[in-house]
């Protein structure tokens, strides 16, 4: 295991390194530039701008002297002075971070036990129920959501602040904005697979051993159910990161999401570089995650 | 942004029994669609909600930038010839949504035109060719999926002022990975199937195989994944234009139309309301119409 | 011990109601062996099925009939009671045994499930026990090996793990359905030969479920030929083979491939198994019996005695009107 881990993280550099290179160039040869709030300035201001930037170098030069200062940590943030890339990073993103992680066991919590209710009574009424509302939750996006649950809950009844990220209480709309497309899309994907596992022979032998229907979902058909789950949660990661660029901005959260989208308007061009290579890095680390309980929860499956 | 909705593992949806006969295959599928109700009805909405927005804007009294002073912010039926009312600038909202769905159903049906393209002809190719060639092509794939689309687009959108083409190709390109692998697995499983080698055995010519075997094979996947893709682009389309990096006022697209709304729904509901409803009903039909294709095409994997 | 009178199991489908157990009575006594004989499709699964309250509802539903194990009905206990019957009273085994056995679980847990639940056994004790019970059916390093997972083995060691499984409880029933169909040739033999093993050691009653006559002749003691949901014939196993009193039952064992008659072409039974959700008066063979009359067509046979323990659905039969032997 360790050496699959290890090779995983090796094969990872050169995407890391090709990503940050397309990242670079785009920056580079789209037109504008990030120093110029207006376009028209003299030839020879916009000279002495470059040169105190490193803009006038060669672009491998740049691209290293970008590159080794963002890994040293000290790469400014050009629209923040006096800040480093890291730090704000390091500063925004626990409140993606807790935003992403409430909402991912939101969705769990409500789509396995949803997806598994529904598999066991299939073809019924209640299957039938409680699928179509795991669709309307695949269906409504978020930004609709969320401004209706601010509008009902926050504005309407006054329970919640409409925006925000102070008070315990702040977090509930936010994250369940955010958790219900993945707790339908889970519910969905646990139906299934579980529906698969449940027409398996081996469930029929269980039976015939006399096992409890608890015992026969939890033990015998839950690990083999949830395959598909797992395999989601990667492209899901990458899906919540995303999904909390809308949230961020939805309600006003101090993200980096939202910090991210800002940096993007703004032609940040170091920050995109950090932020984009951030959340590359965090993906590999999490599709690896995943990978792995995919293999511990599927005896066939070897790491390889 | 990839679902894997039908199957990332590369599972066969349609077995060489099912299409004894071609044509009686998708006679058999259409009958089966037909029973469907939600299916069916999700199909004429859909087609409804195209034509509206084809041809609605042609008939419409206004113009979606077109301005009337007068009328800022009219609630529904107010005023004129205004059925959904006016934003603050006047513009007629009917207008504006129809409008609106033109562009998000535009990028969703070329975008995923697009992908289509590319991940058919590149699965294909990478299943046909198999051995060392396919462990490639499929590594490179591994490769993409580790990349950050959505971060990637975003940066892509703000370097490159916004430019709507762009994000045709650019949603296009992002969604092409799972296609390739749904095609790649059929092409790849079939080649290995007896029944083409009976056929073969049979003397029937390779092209002939192609087209009466492989083809129709591979085809049902790629319908219904095509048909969930649509979906999954205008979802993302609508979160780059909620993000502000999608199209440019004057111009609408459901997403900007609902970010506009979201942002003064507490005093001009219908603002939010009457694109959000278009949009999410367009995205539970096509949901729906995947579904039911998918178990249209599928007898065995639907709910039994 | 197990006494089936007049089971009847339908299953409910949209082409129509399918009689797939139609008025099927047994009975099996203590440490007895029987065996029950039919194409795919006759219902001889679904009997045994529908006696554990395995059938799939909907669409299957168990119509009629009583299954008298000691004092319980089976067919009408509660789910709670068929619970505590299952795996303790009457064990079963399967035909596929690369698919009966769950491929998430360690051989072990699966092995000691039965212990878990119905002796409420320690954990520790059930694994000394369920290492006992794979040493008896033959599995070498049985300590070593109980950890390892079902893909790890064999078809045949699985079907062993499978028997031990199901004789870990000591039951008194147990049910073999088709257990060595799905195994090479070499391996079927060692495999009815450990379950008739298994089954002298510890008195238990065997219901054999096959299609293959051969193999009930080595293991059983009698026989219930089942054609289109009724049982046709049963009789002693030596009987059934010397002196059979239904024509099914002669062109089945006419079918059997034997070796000395080289060059003589295969004897097929002609046309197929009727559909059985059109209803039907006569016997249900009478469209592929080569005796047959108008009368086999029209009115029902029923079971009579041809014999000691011995008994025929076979009209013209009963009234010796045909020979079948010669």
């Amino acid at each position: 295991m360790f050496k699959f881990v290890f090779y995983r993280l090796l094969q990872a550099i050169p995407v890391l390194l090709i990503l940050s290179i397309i990242t670079f160039v785009l920056c580079r040869v789209a037109p504008g530039n990030a120093f110029l709030d207006e376009r028209a300035v003299p030839p020879s201001v916009m000279k002495k701008i470059e040169e105190a930037n490193g803009l006038d170098k060669p672009l491998p030069v740049q691209y290293f002297v970008t590159m080794s200062s963002l890994l040293a940590g000290d790469l400014p943030a050009i629209k923040n002075l006096g800040r480093t890339v890291n730090e704000l990073i390091a500063e925004t993103f626990p409140y993606s971070f807790e935003l992403g992680l409430i909402a991912l066991v939101i969705a769990l919590l409500l789509g396995i036990p949803l997806g598994v209710f529904a598999a066991v009574r299939r073809n019924t009424l209640a299957d039938y129920g409680s699928m179509s509302v795991a669709m309307f939750g695949i269906c409504l996006p978020t930004f609709v959501l969320g401004p209706m649950l601010v509008l009902v809950f926050a504005v309407g009844f006054g329970w919640f602040n409409p925006l925000g990220w102070e008070e315990p209480s702040d977090r509930v709309l936010p994250c369940l904005t955010l958790g219900t497309y993945y707790a339908a899309y889970i519910a969905r994907l646990t139906r299934g697979g579980m529906l698969e596992v449940l027409n398996q022979d081996f469930v029929r032998t269980a039976r015939a051993k006399g096992v409890p229907p608890v015992t026969l979902i939890v033990r015998h058909t839950l690990k083999g159910g949830l395959l598909p789950v797992v395999s989601y949660l990667g492209p899901a990661f990458a899906r919540i990161i995303s999904g909390s660029f809308v949230i961020e901005t939805i309600f006003f959260i101090p993200g980096l999401g939202r910090f991210f989208v800002t940096s993007a308007f703004n032609r940040d061009y170091n920050m995109i570089m950090g932020t984009v290579l951030f959340y590359a890095t965090l993906l590999v680390i999490l599709n690896l995650v995943v990978d792995v309980i995919q293999v511990l929860l599927n005896p066939r499956l070897k790491f390889q | 942004m990839t679902d894997p909705v039908i199957n990332p593992s590369g599972k066969l949806l349609l077995r060489p029994e099912d299409i004894e006969q071609g044509t009686s295959l998708w006679k058999d599928a259409w009958h089966r669609l037909r029973k469907n109700r939600m299916a069916v009805a999700s199909l004429i909405i859909l087609i409804l909600i195209t034509v509206l927005s084809i041809f609605g804007p042609m008939v419409m009294p206004y113009e979606y930038q077109d301005q009337n002073q007068g009328l800022g912010a009219t609630p529904p039926l107010q005023a004129g010839a205004h059925l959904f009312g006016t934003d603050e600038l006047g513009r007629d909202l009917l207008t504006r949504t129809l409008h609106g769905g033109r562009v998000s159903l535009g990028v969703g049906l070329i975008a995923t035109l697009t992908a289509l393209i590319i991940g058919v002809t590149y699965g294909a190719v990478s299943g046909y060719l198999g051995g060392r060639t396919d462990v490639v092509m499929m590594r490179i794939v591994d490769i993409l999926y580790a990349i950050p689309f959505t971060i990637f687009v975003i940066v892509l959108m703000s370097v490159f002022d916004r430019d709507i083409k762009l994000l045709f190709l650019a949603i296009g390109a992002v969604e092409w990975l799972t296609m390739a692998r749904i095609v790649r697995a059929q092409v790849l499983s079939l080649s290995k199937q007896e029944f083409v080698e009976a056929a073969l055995s049979l003397g029937l010519h390779r092209v002939t195989i192609i087209f009466r075997y492989l083809i129709p094979n591979v085809l049902g996947p790629v319908i219904v994944y095509t048909t969930l893709t649509i979906p999954a682009v205008m979802l993302f389309e609508s979160i780059l234009s909620f993000l502000g990096l999608g199209v440019q006022a004057p111009m609408s697209s459901w997403g900007s139309l609902i970010k506009d709304g979201s942002e003064k729904m507490d005093v001009y509901p219908w603002l939010l309301l009457f694109p959000a409803m278009f949009f999410s009903a367009t995205l539970f039909c096509l949901n729906f119409l995947g579904d039911g294709l998918r178990d249209a095409l599928d007898p065995k994997s639907s709910k039994d | 011990m197990l006494e089936v009178t007049d089971l009847r199991t339908y299953f409910h489908t949209r082409a129509g109601i399918v009689r797939a157990v139609d008025g099927v009575s047994f009975s099996v006594e203590k440490g007895q062996t029987i065996g029950i004989v039919g194409e795919s499709g006759c219902g001889k699964s679904v009997t045994c099925y529908s006696l554990l309250g395995l059938i799939p509802t909907p669409p299957g539903r168990i119509e009629g009939g009583r299954a008298m194990l000691g004092e319980e009905d089976l067919l009408s206990a509660s789910e709670a009671t068929m619970r505590k019957i299952r795996g303790k009273r009457i064990s079963m085994i399967f035909q596929d045994p690369m698919t009966s056995l769950n491929p998430y679980l360690r051989i072990s847990t699966q092995l000691i499930e039965p212990l878990l639940i119905h002796e409420r056994m320690e954990k520790k004790t059930a694994l000394h026990r369920a290492i006992e019970a794979l040493e008896e059916v033959g599995i070498p390093d049985a300590s070593e090996r109980i950890r390892s997972y079902p893909h790890e083995f064999s078809g045949g060691m699985r079907q062993r793990v499978m028997i031990a499984m199901a004789l870990i409880t000591k039951p008194e029933i147990l049910i073999a359905d088709e257990p060595t169909t799905a195994l090479d040739v070499t391996v079927q033999k060692q495999i009815l030969d450990l379950i008739k093993t298994r089954q002298q050691t510890l008195g238990t009653a065997v219901i054999f479920i096959t299609h293959d006559l051969a193999v009930v002749s080595n293991v059983c003691d009698h026989v219930y030929v089942m054609y289109a949901g009724k049982v046709v014939e049963s009789a002693p196993t030596t009987d059934l083979f010397s002196a059979p009193e239904h024509p099914y039952t002669r062109a089945l064992q006419r079918s059997i491939p034997a070796i000395q008659e080289k060059g003589e072409p295969l004897y097929t039974i002609e046309g197929l198994p009727p559909d059985l959700t059109k209803p039907m008066d006569g016997c249900h063979f009478a469209p592929r019996c080569e005796f047959a009359t108008e009368e086999c067509q029209t009115v029902a046979p029923t079971l009579q005695s041809a014999g000691e323990h011995h008994e025929t659905s076979c009209t013209r039969r009963q009234r010796g009107e045909i020979d079948l032997i010669h």
